[in-house]
């Protein structure tokens, strides 16, 4: 009986102390998760541990900085909040907010941000979705560019960049009419895995023909609303098969590997991401760019993730003090040099950024676009993705890939 | 207490834990799979009841249809000549190169079994890329090169070749134990009588195995149920949804999408397929032993 009694007060002593320790942890610390941008010497985790370090001292805080890898982002997240093991403050991108904002683990952040900290975030309206501030916009840039081989311009007797999709046109026709040994005129990457991989093959020419994928609710696609969507599907089967400029290798390519082909002198035109420029220097490729080409407007994608704050965090407050000092200019310039370069979030911050692209994050930001937070998203875009690729092998029509993705989607927004 | 009544007794303490074991890991599951398909449910929230809506638009939706074809079809290419390959090589390891080269063999093939599916769907998307060796090869012998991963006609017939060449060295290491344990005074006898190596496996070897294959086509089959990690990485279920699987289509539903409820929808009727195809199976394969 002895033994039991003394059994029974060694757990309990033990749990209340495994207990209490839970308890001291959970209002005196912060877990943040940020995903990998590092390509140096430095890591992430080691460039947060050592950033956040003199803040978590002075604030008397125990900071954790969990690098979280791409590799099922989602699932992480929504396994994580769900057992509520989650991030008080983590990192997300556009194609994961609304459903997460629907399912209401998200924090609304205006109130814990005065006016004069709100005008210093030159993004900090794109955070504001779905009736609420939810997002602190924390990468923005890493545009996608058409990107142009100057060799292969001066060889095909091109001698002005290409400014609107006539010239885009016209300059692929030229590359091709040249005959040069083993060049793909206009390099696309239609056997990406990733529905991101529209982000270079369709959106800019959405966009650019006056059209866009939602409407401005968020509540309904709008691709069948003007004929912006099938000109700009239209543009690129011509493209292939009228032309004869996208050719069968096109098919077989994702992103990474018609970078390489760029990169060895095989592509005239290609959108690739901004990331790309300073790579492309580095192989000797000679090379340049315009932010966007001109159909009915200009338009480029531009890449707007968000620090975000659990709505089951204990420490809201204090999450919301580290999210300012996170995205701070001095940490920012510091994170822009050291781990990714990215242009300024702050009005406060120098541009650290490849030079090259200063003007345009300077002077085009009218022409920026991001993918809309909107109902069944991630499915439509799947779907829209799958009927272009079939619309390229010729096996549906414009008119066809566009309307079907339509259909598609009065069925899923409507089954919800 | 009686003593029939002690014995039972012990032999349920005996087996409890194991029971517990497939309660907790297999058929709770199961029930909770069920349950979630009759709700809207996205982990975070309760579930909300819904009643057949997710079986409503199972019917209609173009990318269970298309999962449903692909899968089938990706299953009875790939588990018999996965089955054949691994039954074939097994064979000649033990009868033709016993001793030998084995256990290099053996190891070489085992190597793709033990490697990430990940990492083999992109050695093979380099492989049957544009410039690939695959059409290299085909290069020069003078026929044109061939799209592999971006044409629908070929796209989900590369992810079976990929598949095969991962799964063989696990089922001919099964097959190689199988042929091991077949008593060598049949083939001694049949020898005797003047059968040719052919008779021998077509008679001893593989009536043999009858019980060793039922295991590694039913395996197969429920792998190539499974089937979800080659294609993610090949293909991403296009061109189009020429490749789009079962289960690819239960993890966007869950993870990318969100519904729960329908993913376990989707994945009930899986569940179902499998079932059925396994008793098919066991019909035949008795049938024919």
């Amino acid at each position: 009986m002895i033994k039991k009694l003394l059994m029974i007060l060694f757990l309990s002593t033990l749990s209340f102390g495994l207990f209490a320790e839970g308890q001291s942890e959970s209002e005196s610390s912060l877990l943040v998760w940020l995903p990998p941008f590092a390509t140096g010497d430095t890591t992430d985790q080691m460039f947060w541990q050592e950033t956040i370090a003199p803040w978590a001292e002075a604030h008397n805080v125990k900071v954790d900085v969990e690098i979280t890898p791409w590799g099922g982002y989602e699932e992480k997240y929504l396994t994580g909040i769900a057992s509520g093991q989650g991030p008080d403050i983590g990192y997300m991108y556009l194609e994961m907010f609304n459903d997460f904002i629907e399912m209401g683990t998200l924090e609304d952040l205006s109130g814990y941000f005065t006016e004069a900290e709100k005008a210093k975030y030159l993004y900090w309206d794109q955070g504001n979705m779905k009736g609420g501030q939810y997002a602190l916009p924390f990468i923005v840039g890493n545009a996608r560019l058409p990107y142009f081989n100057k060799e292969i311009f001066r060889k095909a007797g091109i001698t002005e960049l290409p400014q609107t999709w006539d010239d885009l046109r016209a300059a692929a026709v030229k590359i091709k009419n040249a005959g040069l040994d083993d060049v793909i005129p206009f390099g696309q990457a239609w056997a990406d895995p990733a529905i991101g991989a529209l982000n270079t093959l369709y959106y800019p020419y959405l966009w650019q023909a006056g059209g866009d994928i939602y409407n401005k609710a968020g509540d309904r696609v709008a691709l069948m609303d003007n004929d912006a969507a099938v000109r700009a599907a239209r543009f690129l089967y011509d493209m292939r098969y009228k032309y004869g400029v996208i050719p069968e290798e096109s098919f077989s390519m994702d992103e990474s590997t018609l970078y390489q082909e760029f990169s060895k002198g095989r592509v005239g035109i290609a959108y690739m991401d901004a990331k790309a420029g300073s790579r492309l220097t580095k192989a000797g490729v000679e090379w340049d760019f315009i932010p966007s080409f001109t159909d009915k407007t200009k338009a480029i994608w531009v890449a707007s993730d968000s620090l975000i704050m659990n709505s089951q965090s204990k420490n809201k407050e204090l999450a919301a003090e580290l999210m300012k000092f996170i995205t701070s200019s001095e940490v920012m310039a510091k994170y822009h040099t050291v781990i990714a370069q990215f242009p300024p979030i702050t009005v406060d911050e120098a541009y650290n950024d490849n030079p090259i692209f200063e003007d345009m994050y300077s002077n085009d930001t009218e022409y920026f676009k991001t993918l809309p937070v909107a109902e069944g998203s991630f499915k439509i875009m799947d779907n829209l993705y799958k009927n272009l690729q079939l619309m390229m092998l010729d096996a549906l029509t414009p008119e066809e890939a566009i309307k079907n993705t339509v259909d598609y989607s009065k069925s899923i927004i409507d089954s919800e | 207490m009686t003593r029939n009544r002690k014995e039972a007794l012990g032999a349920f303490v005996y087996i409890l834990p194991s029971l517990l074991l497939i309660t907790i890991f297999a058929i709770l599951p199961i029930v909770m799979n069920i349950f979630y398909s009759f709700h809207d449910y996205n982990i975070i929230q309760p579930p909300s009841w819904s009643g057949l809506s997710n079986y409503k638009r199972l019917i209609n939706d173009p990318y269970i249809v298309a999962s449903i074809k692909n899968t089938v079809i990706f299953t009875f290419i790939t588990v018999p000549l996965q089955t054949l390959f691994a039954l074939v090589l097994a064979a000649l390891l033990v009868r033709r190169f016993h001793d030998k080269f084995t256990n290099f063999i053996k190891g070489a093939l085992f190597i793709p079994v033990i490697a990430s599916a990940v990492l083999v769907g992109t050695l093979w998307s380099i492989i049957l890329s544009s410039h690939g060796v695959v059409n290299q090869a085909i290069e020069l012998i003078g026929l044109e090169p061939i799209n592999w991963l971006g044409r629908q006609s070929t796209s989900l017939l590369s992810i079976c070749i990929a598949t095969i060449w991962k799964n063989v060295g696990y089922f001919l290491v099964i097959f190689y134990a199988g042929i091991l344990e077949i008593p060598t005074s049949l083939y001694e006898a049949a020898s005797v009588d003047g059968a040719s190596k052919w008779q021998q496996f077509i008679h001893i070897t593989i009536p043999g195995l009858s019980s060793v294959t039922y295991l590694v086509v039913t395996l197969g089959t429920i792998w190539s149920f499974q089937i979800f990690d080659m294609v993610y990485t090949m293909t991403g279920g296009g061109p189009g949804l020429s490749t789009v699987t079962l289960v690819l289509t239960i993890y966007n539903t869950a993870f990318k999408e969100y519904s729960m409820g329908y993913a376990s929808a989707i994945a009930l009727l899986m569940f179902v397929f499998v079932i059925l195809l396994s008793q098919l199976q066991r019909l035949i394969m008795r049938k024919d032993g």
